[in-house]
């Protein structure tokens, strides 16, 4: 066994560079899943950081609000009522003017949070004063330690997206104003400890879990949590969508090993032969292949593990060491397991010999593809489903379209004669070298088409999203961290034609919250939330509330804070809210309560926008003021680094991709030089075989483009249309641009004539047969 | 060796290395945060015990519970063993404002049940702050409760009690009748557990146990006797301790039998070992370090849960009804039925409470 191992060492030092392609392949996959998985720890940290979210299942929100109600409620629970509930929290929230700002208020009884191992939850609890004394911890806010909120002590402050005063039940109710009250019950029914496959693929459980949750009390609608405080889902469905780019690149990997590997043994016919007449059995000889592979996955993991942690030094700044040592071992070990499987699942089943056709593994592969697609376009399979929607496309692509494109092209190919020889050389060549590098082309087309379909959902969001800001950009200057600033101080200064006061607060529409917003609507308000109906009584509702909340148009529903709230208001319009992760309602000030609402941001117009800025920068240097372009570009600026890491990640699958082409067609130089060697016989020139093969690459190239764009179109109308709007409750409609499309194809075709330049270099090298013309 | 072999070797790799994350159990102070006994009354000296006042809280010290364990059969002589304990914990020493939800106290409790016959040992745990409507303690007339779980005087006088406790279609319905008088521990109630810490102890050795036991299968009416304990310090446990070992005795002549000792870090540190004996009218002999020694026969898991011990002149095996009687609560200690065998005969029963391992 053991000279078959070094016969098998000797093997690969023959066929380095395909080994060395094989292994940067499985490096740049497990790099992929490393990075990806501690960004998204990060991500899923920083989310989490300002709450309790994400540990909670459940919210029920209360109909007298009192904290009687939450006694009985919690006797309820306590004799019996909603068994598989361990956890049951009242909280209270509201907005707070501080200096200006508004700040979200949520105080909880962190006692109901008990029995607890959640460490952001204990980490609460850490000073008795937070209980004792009256006394906040404060997050995302500039408040320093020791400072006071209307007599309100601050413990610490802590970094986090959201400004947010975190505070203990009575010390939340004396902040709002609202002794006695108690808005919600957050309720918990599993374990904190998130299971294992939540660990191993961040968000999956945010993905795949139902927009209903499955605790009954009666008389009350318990929501998921989610949809009350949706942060923690923003966070999981980001972290979400990155891992499954993360795999899209092993998956890709895994096709090139695969097809390396297989090119590497047809190659090989003479020696399994040889071996076959040494009496080695075939179990033996997989057993050499099985060993091979496992050595590139050694090689690729440990490589792709200090790629990664080279990576993540530079993003975070910090030391190798410090890297290591912080290291989320989940990552690591999930990285290393994905990389080794992908690597040892080839060697387990590659063929030795000619690949058999399995018809019936196409069909099967086909209709489980279909039913993915049907499970998937149903629209309560939720984010998990719009996923699997895009691997189930991949996977008809790969079982249904790669494989019937090349027997049409074969097929095609044995009829159509032209006068040129090279060429009808060409054609042949490219469409039975397709066949034979399958894997290569599914991989490339794949990477292809999930560029060119990101692509195209990006142009389709931009563009959408840039109409929106110029939509909603329609005043001069725009005023934030306001509260201290009255419509009447503003409507004073000089230079000012008009100005618009927006009021903000929480609300319960139909008894769920909302954010709400609260101005005068008249047409000029309408058309910023592009709004062209008559009526002129309602409201306005972004997307997420309809969606959340199955709302429509026409429909009818109670505020909590209207000045009547009996009273039934129309909802007129649903408006298009990118960036926002809440659900907000935009309402007429003559409806509520003003007083419910803080009044902190205002929209002016002016013929003098730097003159009445430098006086507002002057007199109240707390409120920050932007005209519509800084908005507009640092929108854009978030939009663009937004989508920048995606991008990323398809460019490296695409590079991926191309080292797959090039490790194919390596494999395929031993059929070529049989081909070549005629060739030169016929009196064909070095330069014209030369551009033989570039034309035969770039044939192959142009077939891995031509299927790859139905499936890129598919993959952009899945994520227009379902993964956005189930992940962020975005939607969008598909627009078509060249440019999302051109550059993939280019690079794919480009791709697969450099990939073929070594190969042809190698196989020109070997040629030593003279043209019949020169024989003497 | 085939690739089958190879494969199914990976796999069992792989499995190794993933697991969740164990569930770690945390120490009081690690839930409570609060290590800082400044400002809380320390026991130091003895004070003469007032009834039934004591039964009551001490909010001047930091820590306190109300313990009581209890041995119960049903006509059928089947067997189990309860536990309610209810834990105070004082948040700050200075004096709560007057604000319903600022007491400045957290309430632990947990109810446990033994069935002896099905070797089922089932534990829940509660938390809550004080508040008139979630948890406290009053003394006159006595209540200790948190939520629905409750124990407290029938009527005006202490004794009888009533424990009602439910969860998970588990429940106690139990009234309790002290047939002996409360018995103060060390000095008059000064129990000492190291030179500079000590709590105030005292005991309820006896109290005739009648009512109802349910468990999700069926209920049973039962009798037997249980034990009560009343505990309060600051600051009891010496950095040099990591736990004890307690044990309490029902013996069939009538007497009871208390002993505990502090289970050091360190070999080199006394375990401190208190024993008292209780005979019939309830008058207590305090026993001589010299007079009682327990060693350690068996572990279960890391628990000693077997014991021998030597006894005066005698040496009885202090054996578990059954071993897993672990409580799996946020505080996780051994807390179960014991028998007492002279021999083969069975002369005692009571409970054996292990911390620190």
């Amino acid at each position: 066994m053991l000279s078959l191992i070094k016969s098998e060492l000797r093997d690969i030092r023959r066929n380095l560079l395909s080994a060395i392609l094989v292994t940067i392949s499985l490096c740049i996959g497990v790099m992929s899943v490393l990075v990806t998985h501690q960004l998204s720890v990060s991500i899923l940290d920083t989310f989490s950081r300002s709450g309790l979210q994400g540990s909670y299942d459940g919210v029920i929100q209360l109909h007298t609000r009192s904290e009687e109600e939450y006694f009985h409620l919690r006797h309820r629970w306590r004799t019996g009522e909603m068994p598989e509930v361990t956890h049951v929290v009242p909280v209270i929230e509201g907005v707070l003017s501080i200096d200006g700002k508004v700040l979200n208020v949520l105080g909880y009884d962190p006692i109901a949070t008990m029995p607890t191992r959640n460490d952001a939850t204990r980490g609460m609890q850490t000073d008795s004063r937070f209980m004792v004394e009256a006394s906040v911890i404060a997050f995302g806010t500039d408040l320093q330690p020791n400072d006071q909120v209307l007599d309100t002590l601050v413990i610490r402050n802590e970094e986090a997206r959201r400004p947010q005063l975190i505070a203990d039940l009575p010390t939340a109710q004396r902040l709002l104003s609202r002794d006695g009250e108690i808005d919600t019950l957050w309720v918990k029914k599993q374990p904190i400890v998130s299971p294992w496959w939540n660990l191993l693929v961040p968000g999956l459980l945010t993905a795949a879990q139902p927009e209903s949750t499955d605790v009954l009390l009666d008389g009350y609608e318990v929501l998921p949590f989610a949809t009350w405080n949706p942060s923690a889902q923003l966070g999981d469905a980001i972290v979400f969508n990155l891992g499954m780019l993360s795999l899209l690149t092993l998956l890709v990997a895994g096709f090139i090993v695969f097809q390396a590997i297989q090119s590497n043994l047809r190659n090989r016919e003479i020696q399994v032969q040889l071996l076959d007449s040494l009496g080695i059995s075939e179990t033996q000889q997989r057993l050499l292949v099985f060993f091979q592979c496992s050595l590139f996955g050694f090689c690729g993991c440990a490589l792709g593990v200090f790629v990664g942690l080279v990576a993540l030094s530079y993003l975070n700044e910090t030391s190798l060491i410090e890297t290591w040592q912080t290291l989320n071992h989940v990552a690591f070990w999930k990285a290393v397991v994905l990389g080794m499987t992908t690597a040892m699942l080839v060697g387990v089943f590659t063929q030795r010999g000619a690949a058999k056709q399995r018809n019936h593994v196409w069909w099967i592969g086909s209709v489980l593809a279909l039913i993915g697609i049907g499970y998937g376009l149903w629209d309560e399979s939720g984010l998990l489903g719009a996923s699997l929607l895009s691997v189930c496309f991949c996977l008809l692509s790969i079982f249904c379209v790669v494989p019937l494109s090349i027997r049409g092209g074969v097929f095609a190919m044995t009829r159509i004669r032209t006068n040129s020889i090279t060429l009808n050389l060409n054609l042949r060549n490219a469409f039975t070298t397709a066949s034979d590098i399958r894997l290569a082309i599914n991989a490339l087309s794949i990477a292809v088409a999930t560029a060119i379909g990101i692509g195209l959902m990006l142009v389709s969001f931009k563009y959408e999203f840039t109409a929106l800001l110029d939509q909603r950009l329609a005043n001069d200057l725009h005023l934030s961290d306001a509260a201290d600033i009255s419509e009447d101080d503003l409507s004073a200064m000089a230079h000012i034609d008009s100005v618009r006061t927006y009021r903000h607060g929480n609300a319960q529409l139909n008894g769920v919250p909302v954010r709400l917003i609260a101005t005068e609507i008249d047409r000029f308000e309408q058309m910023r939330y592009g709004f062209d109906g008559e009526s002129s009584y309602g409201i306005f509702i972004n997307e997420i509330a309809a969606r959340t909340y199955a709302y429509e148009i026409g429909d009818l529903v109670s505020i909590d804070i209207a000045l009547n709230p009996n009273q039934l208001v129309p909802i007129l319009h649903i408006f298009k809210d990118y960036g926002e992760i809440h659900s907000r309602v935009i309402v007429p000030s003559e409806l509520v309560r003003l007083e419910s609402l803080v009044a902190d941001r205002f929209s002016i117009d002016t013929s003098q926008p730097d003159l009445v800025r430098s006086v507002i920068d002057t007199q109240y240097p707390n409120v920050r003021v932007l005209d519509s372009d800084e908005i507009r570009n640092a929108s854009i600026q978030i939009f663009n680094a937004s989508f920048a890491t995606a991008q990323v990640m398809v460019n490296i699958a695409i590079f991926v991709a191309v080292i797959g082409m090039a490790c194919a067609l390596i494999g395929m130089q031993a059929k070529r030089l049989k081909e070549m060697r005629l060739l030169t016989m016929m009196g064909t020139s070095r330069a014209a075989l030369a551009l033989n093969a570039l034309i035969q690459n770039a044939l192959i190239g142009l077939f891995a483009i031509a299927v790859a764009l139905p499936l890129s179109f598919a993959l952009a109308w899945n994520l227009c249309y379902h993964v956005n709007p189930r992940a962020y409750g975005w939607s969008f409609d598909l627009a078509f641009a060249w440019q999302p499309i051109l550059v993939p194809v280019l690079l794919g075709v480009g791709a697969a004539m450099l990939a073929g330049l070594e190969p042809m270099r190698q196989a020109l090298s070997k040629l030593v047969t003279q043209p019949i013309s020169n024989v003497r | 060796m085939s690739v089958k072999h190879l494969c199914l070797l990976y796999l069992i790799l792989i499995l190794s290395a993933c697991g969740t994350e164990e569930s770690r159990p945390l120490s009081m102070n690690a839930l409570y945060e609060n290590p800082d006994v400044t400002g809380f009354s320390r026991a130091e000296k003895v004070v003469p015990f007032e009834f039934p006042r004591e039964h009551g809280e001490h909010r001047d010290f930091q820590t306190e519970w109300w313990y009581l364990v209890g041995v119960v059969a049903d006509e059928n002589q089947r067997e189990f063993g309860f536990q309610f304990t209810l834990f105070r914990q004082a948040l700050t020493s200075t004096m709560p404002s007057e604000e319903a939800w600022r007491s400045g106290q957290v309430y632990m409790a947990h109810f446990a049940i033994s069935d002896i016959a099905a070797r089922d040992h089932v534990a829940f745990e509660r938390f809550s702050r004080g508040h008139e409507r979630l948890a406290g303690v009053s003394s006159e007339p006595f209540k200790a409760f948190l939520e629905d779980w409750v124990l407290q005087s029938v009527n005006t006088t202490f004794s009888p009690l009533e424990l009602r406790t439910q969860d998970s279609g588990y429940a106690l319905e139990i009234s309790l009748e002290a047939t002996k008088p409360p018995v103060l521990h060390g000095e008059d109630g000064l129990s000492w557990k190291s030179d500079k810490n000590a709590s105030y102890y005292y005991s309820i050795p006896r109290l005739k146990a009648v009512g109802t036991l349910t468990t999700p299968e069926q209920s049973f009416e039962v009798s037997g006797e249980a034990w009560l304990d009343r505990e309060w310090s600051t600051g009891v446990l010496d950095p040099n301790y990591q736990g004890w070992n307690w044990l309490t005795l029902h013996l069939d002549d009538g007497r009871d039998l208390v002993l505990f000792n502090l289970v050091p870090k360190t070999e080199s540190v006394d375990v401190m070992p208190v024993g008292m004996l209780i005979d019939e009218n309830g008058s207590r002999t305090r026993l001589q370090p010299s007079e009682w020694a327990m060693k350690s026969m068996r572990l279960w898991r890391t628990w000693p849960v077997s014991w021998e011990l030597e006894l005066q002149d005698k040496t009885l095996a202090i054996e578990p009804a059954f071993d897993d009687q672990l409580m799996s609560t946020s505080v996780r200690y051994w807390e179960g039925v014991v028998f007492a065998f002279d021999g083969k005969e069975r002369v005692g029963t009571g409970y054996l409470e292990l911390t620190g391992y």
